[in-house]
């Protein structure tokens, strides 16, 4: 595939994706805190997960559970 | 007993107009005088329809007389937050970019509600797009504590909750994202259910996120909840998220005095509470047990985790829904709201799949954990008392100072979103002159046994009977 190389960076990807441009950019570095917070709190959950498990297993519990 | 038939039950209100001692024409027009008195106040409504509501009476009276009962609402005026779309009706999410949106569809709970004969008299306020636990909207105008106009009524179904507390309505619908029902219900003095994720259609109800929004009935008792879950609870072809399983008869569960042979955990959330509130909800598990439940001692796992990958699922579906409007149209979004939205574009959709895939793991490890061996769990509502509107006005707030603030108010709550497990809000006492209440936590589809216990602690108890005064 020939992706464009020039002038791309993880930054301005973000920046540009909808929704985002209208960001004032004093709001960057509180985002990231809550971000990092919460992909951090995902990521230390993270190594309870098996492979095979999958988004459904959820609606699967519940109903298996159900009295 | 007063007679003015406003101040009924649910219940009794839908009982006295099936057997024709009063008229839904009269029900009606109590409920929209009380309507119009309290709105001037509290801005609990964002439109009544008085005119279209006496109109609808007149029709569920002529019905009546020629021995057509529609269902067990029959001739009820009810109100919801204005949320839950009716095809060719304004539903504007409590937003000014939803303000003028007709709805191409009715909502599977309107339908059901329909059907079984309710009517509506407006509709009720509510956070902007269902995104904050205060009840603060710079939309359509804040919306008030039932029990004092400077405190917040609590979010984002803050006009059901007030409406319901000040007898202007019967009943009400809200949705609940991460305590949307439960928290207005305990800081207004009513009852509010989240039902297990899936028991109730989200169909044609504006999504907050996807995952882990519930349709929920607000009550001036566990009741009045159980008889507005009956309706609008099942199956829906049109939700592919909602449940197969039966739906049992919530009414029949109700009616015991005694709790004899349920085991309810009183959790051990280490959370240091107002004192008033910790003495309130002390007393609440007491209640519980001199009515014949069991008592244990119940260790919580630490809420955070269960909280904040909530919060990662919510953030991602939410800045899904809004980033096109947040391109186009960022100066519509209050601060407050667009704040909490905008963290959600910077997930990594490996982290947001992760909260997914967690959620069915984590919900296992609590039933087979938490929940082994006790049939409830029993919780604070809310750490503290209802904040003035003042202190809690966060539309110049950072995003830090927001989010904390949120978190305190819904620390409680918000976990049993991500859980997807049924919980209720019971009041349970007051502290000068502001509710206080417990929260009930039950299996999956597990209802009936939250409305049982609730029932029966109402029956024990009277602070769910205090009604508010202007």
């Amino acid at each position: 595939m020939g992706a464009e190389k020039g002038g791309a960076s993880p930054a301005a990807s973000l920046m540009n994706a909808p929704g985002a441009s209208s960001i004032a950019p004093t709001r960057l570095a509180d985002i990231a805190i809550e971000v990092e917070r919460l992909s951090g709190v995902v990521r230390a959950q993270a190594p309870q997960l098996d492979f095979n498990d999958e988004p459904s297993g959820f609606a699967a519990t519940l109903g298996n559970k159900a009295r | 007993m007063s007679d003015d038939l406003a101040l009924l039950d649910l219940a009794e209100a839908a009982g006295r107009v099936a057997s024709g001692a009063v008229t839904s024409v009269a029900l009606t027009e109590a409920c929209l005088e009380r309507a119009t008195a309290w709105q001037a106040s509290r801005n609990c409504f964002i439109r009544i329809d008085a005119e279209a509501a006496i109109s609808a009476a007149r029709q569920r009276d002529a019905e009546l007389q020629r021995g057509q009962r529609r269902g067990p609402l029959h001739g009820v005026p009810l109100a919801h937050k204005d949320m839950f779309y009716r095809a060719g009706k304004v539903s504007t999410g409590g937003s000014r970019i939803l303000r003028d949106q007709v709805a191409a569809t009715t909502s599977t709970v309107l339908r059901r509600l329909d059907a079984a004969g309710a009517i509506e008299i407006g509709v009720l306020n509510m956070s902007e797009f269902a995104a904050g636990p205060t009840g603060h909207n710079i939309h359509f105008g804040d919306c008030r504590n039932a029990f004092d106009a400077t405190r917040i009524p609590g979010g984002s179904s803050s006009g059901s909750a007030v409406a319901v507390a000040a007898r202007a309505v019967f009943g009400a619908l809200g949705s609940d994202t991460g305590a949307s029902v439960r928290l207005p219900a305990a800081y207004n003095g009513v009852t509010g259910l989240k039902p297990t994720y899936g028991r109730v259609s989200r169909h044609g109800a504006m999504p907050r996120s996807w995952s882990m929004d519930h349709v929920g009935p607000f009550g001036r008792t566990a009741r009045d909840c159980a008889l507005l879950l009956q309706v609008i609870a099942g199956h829906d072809p049109d939700d592919a998220t909602s449940s197969v399983q039966p739906v049992p008869d919530y009414l029949d569960a109700l009616g015991a005095e005694r709790l004899s042979g349920l085991t309810i955990g009183v959790g051990d959330h280490g959370v240091t509470l107002e004192p008033a509130v910790a003495a309130a909800i002390d007393e609440s598990a007491r209640a519980l047990e001199r009515i014949g439940a069991k008592l244990v001692r119940v260790a919580l796992p630490d809420l955070g985790p269960l909280f904040r990958v909530g919060e990662t699922i919510i953030k991602g579906e939410a800045a899904a829904l809004h980033r096109q409007w947040l391109e186009t149209r960022p100066q519509d979004y209050s601060n407050s709201v667009r704040l909490r939205i905008e963290g959600g574009l910077f997930l990594s959709a490996a982290d947001y799949i992760d909260a997914l895939r967690l959620r069915g793991v984590m919900t296992e490890k609590f039933l087979a954990g938490t929940m082994n061996g006790i049939d409830l769990l029993h919780l604070p509502a809310s750490p503290v008392l209802p904040p003035t509107l003042a202190e809690s006005d966060m539309e110049s707030a950072d995003s830090e100072t927001l989010l904390g603030l949120f978190s305190r108010l819904t620390m409680f709550m918000r976990p049993f979103n991500f859980l997807g497990l049924p919980a209720i809000s019971v009041p349970c006492g007051f502290s000068n002159g502001l509710p206080i209440a417990c929260q009930l936590v039950g299996h999956p589809f597990a209802e009936a046994t939250v409305l049982r216990t609730a029932d029966a602690y109402q029956r024990a108890t009277d602070h769910h009977r205090v009604v508010p005064t202007l």
